[in-house]
């Protein structure tokens, strides 16, 4: 009895996993094959419309002169462009650079300084969205920097009344400091040089990734704006739009370098934050999904489940490992009918390798081919991972809705030299 | 039992799974590609940024040019090694270049007016001081016209082509890259394009403009399963706005869209299908389709037009103003005779006139 309930246990894990094994080839093979999709990012002239750009910022003096900077040598015009940065109760001279900045750029910048409420990047978008006017909000983290033409890129898309969300891409740029860092680029080129273009491509769910991206005021307010109380209000703006019948737009030619944590225990802190915003994603919006709303195709739903579930699958592997060894002390043969070896196959070599398929094609694509050799210690960043993920899976706060936010800061690693 | 096959077997099995280890621990030791993909940043939007750049360039050289330099006429050589060619008083001298097809392999600098033969190949830049008449048949990698430009009849330009003032181009022309004109840029029938864009782009000769029509328009009451989406309507299934109507808002329709003649759209409209204006019809913002956008003759957009397939402009259309200068974008595009567009087409494959 307890071995077929475990048989049966260990069948739904291989057929998760195969379900995600199929989707990672899906994308890799419409990269490879498919018709690229990217119809807005052509737009070089138009009537362009009145942007926020919001900066949430907390302690982030190394960086965020370069932030800054960036932002006041863009393209966009200065009459229709609006720089807000949001010193969200800084200890450190965040606040100070800031002042100094507006004063010298009086009509260009104006940053808001938050001393209560609620803390955290959430929290500070949900309250400074409602001070300023703009018909898009864009939204950046401050370690970011973006190029001269990259504002006009992202808002491009807004012309079409149906673009409630648009996400760019994001691209390491201190990949060459160490291990980690350079398995992060080839993490990031995978994610989205492959997964966000594949499901752009097939109008599936690109996500708002909460930075080098913007959202319409329109449709903010008609969501009911940034919620305060998650962790991850990028992926929760992404669901709350598309069960509306917004469209979010991934565009993979609007490139912006970022800085990525050079040390392991900031990334699990990083991977954890993440997972339990998914997670909590996943609780308030997973149901949503599987009632298949009429204002989205049935594709979008499925794409939209498992891209809440993508956290869930770490946790849902290390179950199956455990199920498969305990099956096989307790005498049971997995290994009887084609099926089942298919599937053991398939859950042994294919849910595995896809994921570094995904990633060797990203480096294709982008003509990086040297730096693909890297790829077997991803593995190594896998298993890390899957720990971090596993352990943030089990943490209360991952399921359990409105509990109290606080700012996780990812550290910054950026010199004053390299700033110049 | 001699343990001896066991290690092999082990020592073998450790080289096996090493063995992709190596290139990956040499490129982690001696790195080869680890510096940061690089971002589009300065050449995005801009169509004429390869013009203005090499105009400042080619400045920049001209200007340490040595006091002694002749006054006339001059052959020199470019810091890139590259020959060139400044033409100040003989203007044969562009009839035919040195190589034995008669192509030039010089930049050419004219600074009097040119008005050539026709059938010339330029395989380097040209920068056109005054004038520059061309004949037609001629073939150039790139021209910039510090003043009007007029190509003739089945041009051919490679790379780029800019004029600061007005650029007009011959019918049968074929134009790869960037074509841009500061003020106006004139296509003829029968024309190739990828990109283009100017305050002004006229297509065929320049007709006298037709009378104006006043259009009586009546409101158009949206159907009742139209859904009020943030600040847009969204309709399922298709929609056809009958002639002489009007509604005022954003439109997303799931299904085809037809416009009727003289009907007005004041916003942005998208289409999950096919969209397209009968003639005389208005839509303000802008139209996108996932398909085709289809425009009927002396049809208005103001916004930009945005299609994933194909847009088609009808005959005296008018896309976007002087003073809000807007955007065509598709794989595919084709310009009726007479229409007008202020600002930018852009074709991933090809644009016809």
């Amino acid at each position: 009895m307890i071995v077929t309930i475990l048989a049966i246990g260990l069948s739904v894990v291989v057929a998760i996993l195969l379900i995600y094994t199929i989707r990672h080839y899906i994308f890799t093979l419409n990269r490879l094959i498919g018709r690229h999709r990217q119809p807005y990012v052509d737009i070089g002239v138009a009537d362009w419309p009145l942007v926020t750009v919001l900066i949430p910022a907390h302690n982030e003096e190394q960086v965020i002169e370069g932030m800054l900077d960036a932002l006041l040598a863009a393209d966009y015009p200065t009459d229709r462009l609006q720089i807000v940065p949001i010193n969200d109760r800084s200890s450190d001279a965040t606040g100070a650079i800031l002042d100094r900045y507006a004063a010298e750029h009086p009509r260009r910048i104006t940053p808001y300084h938050r001393t209560d409420g609620m803390p955290g990047k959430a929290a500070a978008l949900a309250d400074a969205s409602q001070r300023f006017a703009g018909d898009i909000h864009l939204v950046f983290d401050a370690d970011y920097l973006p190029g001269k033409g990259l504002l006009k890129q992202l808002v491009a898309p807004f012309f079409d009344p149906e673009v409630g969300a648009v996400m760019g891409r994001v691209v390491p740029h201190n990949l060459n400091r160490n291990l980690l860092t350079r398995l992060l680029d080839l993490e990031r080129s995978g994610g989205y040089q492959v997964d966000q273009q594949a499901r752009m491509n097939l109008r599936l769910v690109p996500q708002y990734g909460g930075t080098v991206g913007g959202v319409r005021r329109s449709a903010l307010e008609a969501v009911g704006g940034w919620r305060a109380d998650c962790l991850a209000e990028d992926t929760d703006m992404t669901f709350r739009l598309v069960l509306q019948g917004w469209e979010v737009v991934y565009q993979n030619r609007s490139e912006c370098y970022e800085e990525v944590p050079e040390q392991w225990p900031t990334r699990i802190r990083q991977v954890m934050r993440w997972t339990k915003g998914h997670n909590q994603s996943l609780v308030r919006y997973g149901g949503a999904l599987l009632r298949f709303p009429r204002r989205m195709p049935v594709s979008r739903a499925i794409d939209g489940l498992l891209l809440l579930g993508v956290f869930a699958v770490g946790p849902i592997l290390l179950f199956g490992w455990v199920l498969a060894l305990t099956l096989y002390f307790l005498g049971a043969s997995l290994l009887e009918g084609p099926i089942a070896v298919l599937s053991v196959a398939a859950f042994g070599t294919l849910g595995n390798f896809a994921a570094f398929f995904e990633v060797a094609t990203a480096t294709r694509l982008d003509g990086t081919t040297r730096r693909v050799r890297l790829l077997p210690f991803l593995a190594f960043g896998f298993l890390v991972n899957l720990l971090a993920v596993s352990r943030a899976t089990a943490s209360p706060i991952s399921w359990i809705q409105g509990s109290p936010m606080r700012w996780d800061k990812t550290e910054r690693y950026r010199s004053e030299e390299a700033n110049q | 039992m001699s343990l001896l096959p066991f290690l092999v077997l082990v020592a073998l099995t450790t080289i096996w799974i090493a063995l992709p280890l190596i290139p990956a621990f040499r490129e982690l030791f001696r790195p080869t590609d680890a510096t940061p993909l690089s971002v589009v940043t300065r050449d995005a939007g801009n169509l004429a940024f390869f013009a203005e750049r090499f105009h400042g360039w080619l400045e920049s050289q001209l200007q340490t040019l040595a006091p002694s330099t002749p006054a006339g006429d001059l052959y020199g050589k470019l810091s890139n090694g590259n020959g060139f060619l400044r033409v100040r008083d003989r203007p044969e001298a562009l009839a035919r270049g040195p190589l034995p097809d008669g192509a030039h392999d010089r930049v050419v600098v004219t600074e009097r007016p040119v008005e050539l033969q026709g059938g010339e190949i330029f395989l380097l830049e040209v920068c056109a001081r005054d004038t520059w008449d061309g004949g037609p048949r001629t073939t150039l990698r790139a021209i910039y016209g510090e003043r009007d430009v007029a190509l003739g009849a089945e041009t051919t330009i490679l790379r780029w082509a800019h004029a600061d003032q007005s650029l007009t181009i011959g019918p049968s022309s074929s134009l790869y890259g960037r074509i841009s004109a500061k003020q106006t840029l004139r296509l003829a029938h029968n024309t190739t394009f990828e990109r283009i864009g100017a305050p002004t782009i006229e297509i065929g000769d320049r007709q006298p403009p037709l009378p104006s029509t006043t259009i009586s328009r009546t409101p158009w009451t949206p159907p009742e399963h139209a859904e009020a989406i943030g600040d847009h309507l969204r309709i399922s299934g298709d929609l056809h706005l009958p002639e002489a109507t009007e509604y005022t808002g954003h439109l997303v329709v799931t299904g085809e869209v037809r416009l009727g003649r003289g009907s007005r759209v004041n916003g942005s409209i998208k289409a999950h299908k096919n969209l397209s204006l009968a003639d005389t019809a208005v839509v303000t913002g802008a139209t996108v389709s996932r398909t085709v956008v289809q425009l009927g003759t002396r049809s208005v957009v103001g916004g930009p037009i945005i299609a994933e397939d194909e847009v088609v402009v009808g005959g005296e259309s008018v896309v976007g103003e002087v003073e809000r200068q807007t955007s065509i974008v598709a794989p595919s595009v084709r310009l009726g005779i007479g229409a007008t567009v202020h600002g930018q087409v852009n074709t991933s494959r090809a644009g016809t006139t």
